[in-house]
C-alpha cells in the first residue's frame, strides 16, 4: 500500500479520478494500519478513485477487527465462534451502506466475506489492488 | 505432555516485558470495549484480560499443568483472540495483550497442540514453501497465464523472474495462485503501469505468508521468513513488496 501511494504522489502511477461511482469504505487491517501506519497512505488512494468514500465509525487505528486475524482464517476449529463475533464489524459496514467494502489483506477478505455474509449485509468484498488496478489511467 | 518442554518453554518466554505486564494486569475490564469478540457477544471469557488468565495460573503453577489445562488454554488463546491489539489502545497502562497471547500460544506449540487447521498449513509451508502446496511448476505457469492474459490491455507488460539487481522483489500469497490467479494480473497491471523496476522471484521466497507467526512458532517463522529475505538477498533488491 505505501509502493502504491508512493507511486501515486510522483505520478507514476495514474489513476482515474472517482473511477468507481459505488459508495464504498475501507477496512483499516491490522498489520497495514494500526501496526504500520498507513493510513494516510490509504485514504490518498481511495478519496482519489473513489466517488463517494464512506468511513465505517469506528475506523484508523480504533477499527474494528476483520474477525480472521491472528491465524482465524485457518482454524476451523473455530468457524462458528468467529462468525458470530463478526458481528461488530458488519453492523458497522452495514451502517455506511456502501456496497462495496475494500480490503487491503488476505485475512481481511475472508473475514468480512464470511462476516458479511452471516449477518446479512448486502455489500461486495473487493481487494485494494483489484479497486486500484481497475483505475489504473493506461492512456496518459 | 512433557513438563520439562513446557518449563524450558515458559521460562525462555518469561522475559521482562511479559512479567511487568503479567503483573501490572489490574483486571480493570477497560479492554472489554476494545475487543470486537465482546463488542458482539458479551461474555466474560471475552474480555481480552481474561486471556491473560491460563498463563497467569502456569506461571503460579511453575508449568505443573495436566492435559485438559492446556487444552483449556489453547481453546481459549487461539479461539477466541485474533490478535488484533485493539484492546491495547484501551488499556490504561497500555499492555500488548496479543503478545502475552502469543507468547502463551508457544507453550502450546512446545507441547504439539497447535490447532489442526494452523498446523498443516505451516507443515505444508515448510514442506513445500508455500501453505497451500503449490509445485514450482504450478506457480510459474500461472505468472505465464496471467502475464499472457494481462498482455491483451497492455502489450509490453513483462514480469521479470529471478531478474537480478531489480529495485523491488514482488512476492505473494499462494491463494492468489491456487484460487484466485486475477489477483496476479492486478498487481502485475499496477506495477507495470507505474513503470518500475521489479521482479519476480522462481525460489521458495515468493510465498511470503508466515503461519509461523500466527501459530506462535518461532522457529518456523524464522525459517519462513528467511526464505523471503534470501531471496531478496540472492537478487540484490532494494524493497521486498509482501503480498497485498
Amino acid at each position: 500500500m505505501k509502493m502504491w501511494a508512493d507511486l501515486f504522489r510522483a505520478g507514476k502511477l495514474k489513476l482515474k479520478q472517482h473511477f468507481h461511482k459505488e459508495p464504498a469504505t475501507f477496512q483499516d487491517s491490522c498489520n497495514f494500519i494500526r501496526n504500520a501506519g498507513h493510513f494516510e497512505d490509504s485514504r490518498l488512494l481511495l478519496r482519489h478513485v473513489a466517488a463517494d468514500f464512506r468511513e465505517m465509525h469506528p475506523n484508523g487505528n480504533h477499527t474494528y477487527c476483520c474477525g480472521s486475524g491472528g491465524g482465524h482464517g485457518l482454524m476451523s476449529e473455530y468457524k462458528q465462534k468467529r462468525l458470530a463475533t463478526a458481528k461488530a464489524k458488519a453492523e458497522a459496514i452495514r451502517a455506511t451502506g456502501a456496497e462495496i467494502a475494500v480490503v487491503a489483506c488476505h485475512n481481511c477478505e475472508d473475514g468480512i466475506r464470511d462476516g458479511l455474509k452471516a449477518h446479512e449485509v448486502p455489500a461486495q468484498v473487493h481487494l485494494f489492488s483489484h479497486y486500484l488496478a481497475e483505475a489504473v489511467d493506461l492512456d496518459e | 505432555m512433557d513438563l520439562d518442554i513446557l518449563k524450558k518453554a515458559l521460562a525462555s518466554r518469561s522475559g521482562a516485558r511479559l512479567k511487568l505486564w503479567m503483573e501490572i494486569c489490574a483486571r480493570c475490564g477497560l479492554c472489554a470495549q476494545g475487543c470486537h469478540f465482546y463488542q458482539s457477544d458479551p461474555r466474560p471469557e471475552h474480555v481480552p484480560a481474561y486471556r491473560l488468565k491460563p498463563l497467569a495460573e502456569l506461571m503460579r503453577r511453575k508449568g505443573n499443568v495436566d492435559e485438559a489445562f492446556m487444552q483449556e488454554l489453547v481453546d481459549t488463546v487461539y479461539g477466541t483472540c485474533t490478535m488484533c491489539q485493539r484492546c491495547s489502545m484501551f488499556c490504561p497502562h497500555g499492555i500488548n495483550i496479543a503478545f502475552l497471547v502469543r507468547a502463551t500460544r508457544a507453550l502450546a506449540v512446545s507441547q504439539g497442540m497447535t490447532p489442526q487447521g494452523l498446523a498443516s498449513g505451516l507443515a505444508n509451508a515448510l514442506e513445500f514453501g508455500n501453505n497451500l502446496g503449490i509445485s514450482e511448476e504450478d506457480y510459474l505457469e500461472t505468472v505465464e497465464w496471467q502475464l499472457e492474459e494481462l498482455q491483451g490491455e497492455m502489450p509490453d507488460a513483462r514480469a521479470p523472474m529471478d531478474k537480478k539487481g531489480a529495485e523491488v522483489l514482488v512476492t505473494f500469497h499462494p491463494r492468489d495462485i491456487k484460487f484466485y490467479p486475477q489477483n496476479l494480473y492486478n498487481y502485475l497491471k499496477l506495477y507495470n503501469a507505474a513503470g518500475i523496476d521489479f521482479t519476480l522471484t522462481s525460489s521458495k521466497g515468493w510465498d511470503s505468508t508466515n503461519i509461523g507467526l500466527f501459530a506462535g512458532d518461532d522457529p518456523a517463522a524464522a525459517e519462513l521468513a528467511g526464505r523471503v529475505v534470501a531471496a531478496g538477498e540472492n537478487l540484490g533488491v532494494k524493497t521486498i513488496l509482501s503480498a497485498e
